[in-house]
């Protein structure tokens, strides 16, 4: 995976470039950045609503920064979107990881 | 021609006795199914039960467990059991919750457990009557014309609750004209049937079974039958 800085110089040649918000959402999570995370995981959301992953890691970040109730919120909304997109992998995993919080 | 595929029968399993002491002498990880653990006893029986649980109840190789326990841990398992298989299928592919505990007792799982699982997966947000009711409906009325009593007993055959299947099947109408839907019906049937046209007694007989089958009101499928026999 590239580093932020290159994720970056990326993201400037296309600022809605959802691969690249997302790798840059990865990459402040690794690096315990919690905020800058979850503020990259929204902007993929804002651009594409039925990116679930998106949801899952979102909610995994939340909820090791003890934030819990947000990322059952979170993977609520995840659920939804993988089941309109017809993703049953997606749906499976975000299931498994709500089942796994509540 | 391909030779049929053999499988290797799988070893007959042991039953655990509900009313009889037994030893664990074994507790594993589960390769299959992360997050559970696998107990084998002196029988040779074995139990999947998730991990959660068996710190819950101190469980170790060498632990003697009363009958109580045996039950205790067999209720577990079935537990874990029907919420697996509950979550692939939903994940898969939506069906009402009837639907689901008629699954969960065929594969032998007690009511209580099928009811607790259905319960956990309404919870989930994995069974939604209401929006499986709402999207069957619309499935259902992009096929052949169907009139309201159809759709419902289609939707109530699905497990759906008669007030909510009467609903769907009407939102679902909604956009519809019964009469229109009824005559193009009876149009295509004058067309495709082996009917003698000079016994319009028995054409209007068969038209008029034909629509309502078709689940259309008698005042639509009489006036559909009236015109098209015009």
């Amino acid at each position: 995976m590239p580093s932020i800085q290159q994720l970056q110089k990326l993201l400037e040649a296309d600022p809605n470039d959802t691969f690249v918000l997302y790798g840059l959402a990865q990459e402040h999570a690794k690096a315990g950045e919690t905020e800058a995370a979850i503020q990259h995981y929204d902007r993929v959301l804002a651009l594409d609503p039925h990116y679930c992953y998106a949801y899952f890691h979102k909610a995994k970040t939340l909820e090791e920064d003890t934030r819990t109730d947000e990322a059952i919120a979170v993977l609520k909304q995840g659920l939804a979107a993988s089941k309109q997109a017809n993703d049953a992998k997606a749906t499976a995993e975000i299931a498994q990881f709500l089942d796994e919080l509540t | 021609m391909n030779r049929p595929r053999t499988r290797k029968p799988s070893p007959e399993r042991i039953p655990l006795d509900p009313d009889e002491p037994a030893t664990l002498t074994r507790l594993s990880p589960s390769r299959k199914h992360p997050g559970q653990l696998v107990c084998t006893f002196d029988s040779g029986a074995t139990l999947r039960i998730p991990a959660d649980a068996a710190r819950a109840h101190a469980l170790a190789a060498g632990a003697v467990l009363e009958p109580r326990h045996v039950r205790e841990l067999l209720a577990i398992a079935d537990r874990a059991a029907a919420q697996s298989y509950a979550m692939n299928l939903l994940t898969a592919r939506a069906v009402s919750r009837h639907q689901l505990l008629q699954k969960l007792r065929r594969r032998n799982h007690t009511p209580g457990t099928a009811a607790a699982v259905a319960d956990r997966m309404s919870e989930l947000g994995l069974i939604d009557d209401e929006a499986f009711a709402h999207a069957a409906a619309r499935t259902i009325c992009l096929g052949p014309p169907a009139g309201v009593r159809l759709v419902e007993a289609k939707l109530r055959a699905k497990g759906i609750p008669g007030d909510l299947a009467s609903r769907a099947a009407k939102a679902a109408l909604a956009e519809h004209d019964p009469m229109a839907d009824a005559l193009r019906l009876a149009r295509r049937k004058l067309r495709t049937a082996q009917i003698n046209a000079k016994d319009v007694t028995a054409v209007r007989r068969r038209l008029a079974a034909a629509l309502a089958r078709r689940g259309f009101d008698p005042d639509v499928t009489r006036r559909a039958v009236e015109t098209v026999l015009k």
